[in-house]
């Protein structure tokens, strides 16, 4: 049958998907059956939607899951920077358009960029993607609708609710969510996912979406195939996306019972039970075949079909049918002219299989019925979803792909949790797989992909293995070294060739390749040719190479990879081939055994990417001793890293080596005399390395040099492979079984056994032990691999390892090549190796390496962001309606006294950090008030001291002594017990910042006066609290972490209530059987002077720090004669009114001056109250007269009056002002936007001291350190501390600088965790935060007065 | 010959007259001859025999002369394997008391790696003189 369409080349591929951020991290996880189902994320998942369930098999109503398990995709970055996009655009773009336009960016990059795909008017863009809201959707609609919804239906639950205190419920919600940018909901568009790739890669073929369910991706593929074909495109991007795991879309899943209630997706097995959901995006760049052979592009696989088709009307529209699925996998086979029935049609069939039952039999029904079983047929069946879940439209893609890169690495893919398989695959030729085993057999290797969406809509896809491709012609040119290749069917032909058109000439059997042919190496190349008469006359030497029999076009003809151990010296020159690739140095070899093994491995590893680059892949792989265990990584036999086994901690025997230039059969009679002595290594028929105790080695080398052998003692001692390792195996065993052998998935060969590894795990585990303790036989092992077909092998590193094989191969065809090389550059060494490869009849891509003339558009082909630029984060969790900490609480109805408290026991005493967080910040306030404090002295009892237990042993109620009467109660002080208390915190931080104490929450100066006075009232029922007088405000009452605060009171007769509370107050409260009449109100202050202040100005521009409990000022107006007046709305929290007075005296001393405008009270002379406390939600008035007898204090009278009638009168209030100019006290209020260091020229950051004295400082250092940071400060010399304070600051400043520099995510300076000490400091993000690599520098000039710092980045550890 | 050596660039360094070894002191080829006496010539001659029978033509084939200061690895791509087969040559023509081995034995692995011709023919004349 012959096809009866064009078929397709899919010549680049990029995914991400959960556990892969990129193709090679993909290949790797099927290979070696990675699971990436996680729990969801905490960051992700809302704690009621996702509480734990009794019973998952019971039903849950629509707002609850059962099941908590998925596929999630890593936190992403996209380089906005390099794609165009404005990095604080990043935030209101819908993250899956940002996925998209990564993956397929990385897509465009691995088909080799742009400039290679053509005419960019006929490059299409063909995105599956459903109709899903993202979570940017999700805040627009809070925004839109929620918000507004909620307040409306709190005050029709509660009418009594004033209107400012539902603007500021609404004000609350808003918040989180982040300022609005108007404009940005274009970014909500869903088909801008395939828009914005066509628009930043400015690609102008049609850009569009397609929605078929989970089909989506497929029929994307389907659109393109048709694109490519009927010649509209010559190139198109086809994928798949899914990003977002919104709830909504889960509750769907979980009403319908298709999520696995036991967590787990198990594709294609009996015991499947549902589905888990999985996110990602995937991309093939498909073109026409013969396009791609003309232009000599790699070429995964070929597409040669594409079949579509719906279930027409069958019973349900959801159920899956097979008669629809049968009609799609029919018409792909009939478009790719092939018969299905056949019994090599096709190798592995990537089903759609979700997992659960119902779609399981039906996919089964249908592959039966299409495939059939006829006698002889045998494939593999897979879904990936047992790795990565059910990635919904991106599912086809993700399925695609891995076929994909099954027919081009010839690997057959497990299938996870498939121990028991479906009992309908029995009559199917189809088996699951539970490791990866090499695809074997004749024939191009075909795969087929299913995938099925919702509402019966079906797709399959036929693909096959590219045939060889002619030779490619014109060959691009290679900078900087230009490679001549020439092939031609007779000698005399390619010596004509030589000397008249020494220009690429690629088919014939005779082979010439010179690198950088200058007029020297071509002599050379004359003389090889003119040898070539000669019976086989080869060459390879001097950046020549020569051949009339290419080894690899002798059938059967192997290549393997050989990957060094412990090496002598071991100094390849490797960093550039890194580089080129866009990676870190690999670490070079330290002479220590962690440090050698470390450097072989991780070059190896890194030569291994960089062939595979140019398109160089082994048939098998082996090791020489430890080198195993990297060929063993590359064979996908470990999960995860590189065993680090050898290293660090494992013990070895003290025994020492020594090479001998002789066999091993001459070794042996060596060492017959030295019964301690042993082999250890046959490396080649000159060369052996035997093993034994120091003296022995010793008495050995001086007898055998004296007889003119060579014996040189090797410069590291392990012991490994000979059976003095025996007693240390423990710890090595230990460290394989946690690296999980699994079967290698390429022939793996080993030199313990001189033959290739087992597939049984128990084999391999006695292998493992073997190999430790028997000698390395790797002379027989070339030997064996010489006889499996093995002509051409790579060493993957620098030094001997090669001529060992040369040495044993001796006379034999075969070809040895170092893939590095100790003398000359990395790139120049493979450009060699691939060279002599093509001239051995591979065909590697020779200019894969090359440097990027036309540099195509940036692309994130990893993880890894561009150097220089760090890429912006992607939020993608779902906005939740929350209010911030700050407004927690706001409704709260007021907290009677005693509700919080607990009986007076035996408190623990006050833990340090509470002590010194008492004496923080008023340091000199508190000062101040000592005086005032130890004049009142002269009451009756000493102060209660709270941690004396003998003070609180006391009952409430008991008295002590007659007349006098002691009260003691505990109240209990915390957030949790007082959420109004959030709505008092000195500093701000990012809003899920985990230390409170950072946010310094303190009890409020008059709550504790309304504690004092409720307390008393409680002690002597029947009496009110009239009056308060000398009150004193000795210490900040913290709130956290939660505390007890003792109040203790203390009466003699019926006169006036000594209080004490703790060490934090004291006053005196009069009681009285009533309240005093009500006096006149004073006459109204005269005209305003100056702008009303606002509450917008009050609250919105942070003059004060109040959370939502304490905004209750609504309008502050200056007048005449230092008079101010304001109204109040009463809130709930205790003390709320008069700390409202409080922020009023504020506000006026902000409207009168630029300097020291921060203010706290330190001291009240007397409060008189007239009345109960105003109810909640009234208003009151008040009117103050307000003076600053001296720069560091405040001080009013003030009158507070309800309904017309006056309430309380306070005299002689008196704040201490803190240095703290408006410019500083913006830096106070908005942490995030502003920075007390100033900017000077050369990106450096200087901070100066502008404070005059301790107290105002403390402030900042609050501001800026967090509890870590300040309790190192705690212990630095008060001399010392401004210059450590400035030092701080002004590297965090540098950092967060920087940040906003690169379009980073601003940062709160507690986030930038500055340690170390003198010049020598480092930053790190703290409580989650994430920073790049960035190196501080403190400028040499710094004084004690002022310090800078500049950061930059530093490369390699990202 | 076999297809073994393909690692390096060095012969064209070689041959280019710039081995990694300044070998100022010893700097004898087989056209400067005045300085040096007969002993050493001939030995030195019988040494470059001896390792053309190790590299064939390939010499030849590649125009390296070789010299005094050509490089044993580097100069004519030779492993310290093949030291091995080059002692028991220089054994077989010059009688026990020329032992490479335990000649090589005091030099470093760097100093055997950067090992030229001239100094393996001056190390066998000293030999053959001390006789």
């Amino acid at each position: 049958m012959r096809p009866s369409r064009e078929p397709v080349a899919v010549v680049g591929m990029a995914v991400m998907l959960p556990g892969a951020p990129d193709l090679d991290t993909y290949w790797h996880n099927l290979r070696t059956g990675y699971d990436a189902i996680t729990v969801i994320p905490p960051e992700r998942r809302d704690p009621v939607f996702h509480a734990e369930v009794a019973d998952p098999h019971a039903p849950v109503p629509p707002d609850r899951t059962y099941c908590h398990r998925g596929g999630f995709l890593d936190p992403f970055t996209v380089d906005a920077a390099g794609l165009g996009i404005m990095p604080n655009s990043v935030d209101s773009i819908e993250p899956d358009q940002l996925l998209t336009l990564r993956v397929a960016a990385a897509a465009v990059a691995d088909a080799g960029g742009l400039p290679g795909l053509g005419d960019r008017a006929r490059i299409g863009v063909i995105l599956g993607r459903g109709g899903y809201g993202g979570p940017r959707m999700v805040r627009f609609d809070h925004r839109v609708r929620a918000i507004r919804q909620i307040v409306r239906v709190l005050a029709e639950l509660s009418p009594s609710l004033p209107a400012a205190e539902l603007a500021r419920v609404s004000r609350a919600l808003l918040d989180p969510l982040g300022p609005a940018q108007p404009g940005s909901e274009i970014n909500l568009v869903p088909n801008l996912a395939a828009s914005r790739v066509a628009n930043r890669l400015d690609l102008r073929g049609p850009a569009y979406t397609v929605d078929a369910a989970c089909a989506s991706s497929l029929l994307a593929v389907d659109q393109a195939v048709g694109e490519l074909a009927g010649h509209r495109c010559d190139t198109v991007l086809a994928g798949g996306v899914y990003q977002g795991h919104d709830e909504a879309f889960w509750a769907v899943f979980s009403q319908l019972r298709a999520l696995s209630p036991t967590e787990r997706i198990a594709p294609l097995s009996r015991d499947a039970d549902g589905l888990l959901i999985g996110e990602g995006a995937g991309f093939v760049v498909l073109r026409r075949l013969a396009d791609a052979h003309r232009d000599g592009d790699r070429v995964y696989a070929v597409i040669r079909g594409v079949g579509t088709a719906s279930d027409g009307r069958t019973q349900s529209l959801f159920n899956p049918d097979a008669s629809g699925q049968v009609g799609a996998l029919r018409r792909a086979w009939a478009a790719a002219g092939l018969d299905p029935t056949a019994a090599d049609s096709v190798g592995l069939v990537e089903a759609h299989s979700t997992g659960t039952p119902v779609g399981d039999a039906a996919e089964l029904t249908a592959l039966g019925e299409v495939f059939g079983a006829p006698p002889g047929a045998s494939a593999v069946i897979g879904s990936v979803k047992s790795m990565i879940g059910h990635t919904m439209p991106a599912a086809g893609i993700a399925s695609l792909i891995k076929a994909a890169l099954a027919v081009h690495h010839g690997v057959l893919l497990p299938t996870l949790h498939c121990a028991d398989p479906n009992p309908l695959l029995a009559a199917t030729r189809f088996r699951t797989l539970d490791a990866a085993k090499p695809w074997e057999g004749v024939g191009p290797r075909r795969a087929a992909v299913n995938a099925f969406g919702f509402g019966g809509i079906n797709a399959h896809v036929v693909i096959e293995q590219d045939r060889p491709a002619p030779p490619r012609s014109p060959v691009r040119v290679a900078e900087p070294e230009r490679v001549l290749r020439l092939a031609a069917d007779d000698p005399a032909e390619l010596s004509r060739l030589l000397v008249e058109q020494p220009t690429d000439r690629l088919i014939g059997r005779y082979r010439l390749g010179v690198v950088d042919p200058t007029e020297r190496r071509l002599s050379v190349a004359r003389r090889v040719l003119a040898r070539a008469g000669q019976p086989d006359w080869t060459w390879g030497s001097g950046g020549v190479w020569f051949t009339g029999v290419p080894l690899l076009r002798e059938p059967g003809a192997k290549t393997a990879f050989v990957f060094p151990g412990l090496e002598a010296d071991f100094a390849p020159r490797v960093d550039d081939v890194a580089a080129r690739l866009g990676e870190p140095p690999p670490p070079s070899d330290t002479g220590t055994v962690p440090g050698r093994a470390a450097a072989a491995a991780e070059v190896g590893l890194l030569l291994e990417r960089a062939l595979a680059r140019l398109g160089v892949r082994p048939d098998g792989l082996a090791g020489h001793s430890i080198g195993e265990w990297t060929a063993a990584l590359v064979a996908g036999m470990y999960s995860g890293d590189r065993p680090r086994i050898g290293l660090h901690d494992f013990p070895l025997p003290e025994v020492d080596y020594l090479a001998l230039g002789c066999s091993v059969d001459e070794a042996a009679r060596w060492i017959a005399e030295e019964p301690e002595v042993v082999v250890s290594h046959d490396n080649a028929p000159r060369q052996t390395v035997v093993c034994g105790p120091r003296a022995a080695i010793g008495r050995l080398t001086a007898r055998i040099r004296s007889a003119g052998v060579f014996a040189r003692p090797l410069p590291f001692s392990t012991g490994f492979h000979t059976p003095m390792m025996a007693p240390y195996l423990a710890p090595y065993l230990t460290a394989m079984a946690a690296n999980g052998a699994r079967p290698p998935t390429l022939p793996m060969w080993s030199a313990t056994t001189a033959a290739r590894y087992p597939d049984d795990p128990a084999e391999l585990g006695a292998l493992a032990v073997a190999h430790l303790l028997r000698p390395v036989r790797f002379r027989e092992l070339v030997e064996a691999m010489h006889a499996d077909g093995y002509r051409v092998f790579v060493h993957m590193g620098p030094g001997q390892l090669g001529s060992f094989v040369g040495d044993t191969l001796a006379g034999r065809p075969h070809l040895v090549l170092n893939a590095a090389s100790a003398s000359q550059p990395g790139l120049t060494q493979l450009r060699w190796l691939a060279t002599a490869l093509w001239v051995e009849g591979a065909d590697p891509d020779l200019t894969a390496l090359d440097p990027v003339v036309q540099a195509p558009p940036r692309s994130n082909q990893s993880t890894k962001d561009s150097p220089g630029r760090v890429g912006v984060p992607v939020k993608v969790s779902t906005p939740v309606l929350v209010v911030e900490e700050s407004a927690r609480g706001m409704l709260d109805r007021r907290v009677p006294l005693g509700a919080g408290a607990v009986p007076s026991g035996l408190p623990s005493g006050l833990p340090a950090e509470v002590a010194a967080e008492l004496s923080a910040l008023l340091a000199e306030a508190d000062a101040a008030v000592r005086v005032v404090a130890a004049a009142s002295v002269r009451r009756p009892a000493a102060p209660a001291v709270i941690d004396s237990p003998v003070g609180l042993t006391t009952p409430i109620g008991s008295t002590v002594d007659n007349p006098v009467a002691v009260r003691t109660s505990v109240l209990r002080v915390s957030l949790v017990d007082m959420p109004y208390l959030a709505g008092h915190r000195f500093f701000r931080q990012r809003a899920d910042w985990p230390d409170e104490l950072d946010r310094r929450p303190v009890v409020p100066a008059t709550t504790l006066v309304e504690w004092a006075q409720r307390a008393a009232e409680a002690a002597w029922p029947g009496e009110v609290a009239v009056a308060v007088r000398d009150i004193r405000f000795l210490r900040w009452a913290l709130a956290e972490p939660a505390r007890p605060l003792e109040i203790r009171l203390e009466r003699h007769a019926a006169g006036p209530v000594s209080v004490q509370l703790g060490e934090c107050a004291a006053m005196t409260v009069e009681l009285a059987a009533e309240y005093p009449p009500a006096p006149d109100p004073m006459s109204a202050p005269g005209p305003a002077v100056g702008p009303v202040v606002t509450p917008v100005q009050v609250y919105g521009d942070r003059w004060m720090f109040h959370g939502p409990q304490f905004q209750g000022l609504t309008r502050v107006t200056a007048h005449d004669g230092d008079l101010v007046s304001c109204s109040i709305d009463v809130l709930p929290a205790p003390g709320a009114v008069l700390d409202n007075v409080g922020q009023m005296l504020a506000c006026w001393l902000r409207t009168r001056t630029e300097d020291r405008v921060l203010a706290f009270p330190v001291r009240v002379d007397a409060i008189t109250f007239h009345g109960p406390p105003p109810p909640v939600g009234a208003r009151v008035d008040c009117v103050a007269a307000a003076r600053t007898p001296d720069p560091t204090a405040l001080e009013m009278d003030a009158e507070v009056t309800h309904a017309g009638r006056v309430w309380a009168r306070v005299t002689g209030w008196r704040d201490i002002r803190l240095d703290c100019d408006r410019a500083d006290q913006r830096v106070y209020a908005f942490p995030l936007d502003h920075s007390l260091s100033r900017r000077l020229p050369g990106e450096w950051w200087r901070a100066e001291d502008r404070w005059t004295t301790v107290a105002s400082r403390e402030v900042f250092v609050g501001v800026y350190l967090s509890a870590t940071e300040r309790a190192a400060y705690a212990v630095v010399p008060p001399r010392e501390q401004r210059a450590w304070l400035l030092g701080r600051i002004a590297v965090k400043d540098a950092v967060r600088g920087w940040l906003v520099e690169h379009g980073d995510e601003r940062a709160f300076p507690a986030e930038i965790l500055v340690t170390g000490d003198g010049d020598r400091l480092s930053v790190r993000g703290h409580h989650g935060r994430s920073l790049p690599g960035l190196r501080v520098t403190l400028a040499p000039d710094r004084g004690p007065t002022a310090v800078s710092a500049r950061v930059e980045r530093t490369y390699g550890h990202d | 010959m076999a297809m073994t050596e393909t690692d390096t660039g060095a012969i064209d360094t070689a041959a280019i007259g710039t081995g990694p070894i300044d070998t100022g002191a010893i700097n004898a080829g087989t056209v400067d001859t005045g300085a040096v006496d007969t002993v050493t010539t001939s030995v030195f001659d019988a040494v470059v025999e001896l390792i053309g029978t190790l590299v064939g033509d390939d010499l030849e084939v590649l125009g390296v002369q070789v010299r005094h200061d050509t490089p044993f690895h580097e100069g004519l791509g030779l492993e310290s394997i093949d030291l091995v087969t080059l002692a028991g040559l220089l054994t077989r023509r010059f009688g026990p008391r020329v032992n490479l081995a335990e000649h090589l034995a005091e030099l470093d692995l760097d100093e055997v790696i950067g090992l030229t011709v001239g100094e393996i023919a001056d190390y066998v004349a000293l030999r053959v003189r001390e006789g």
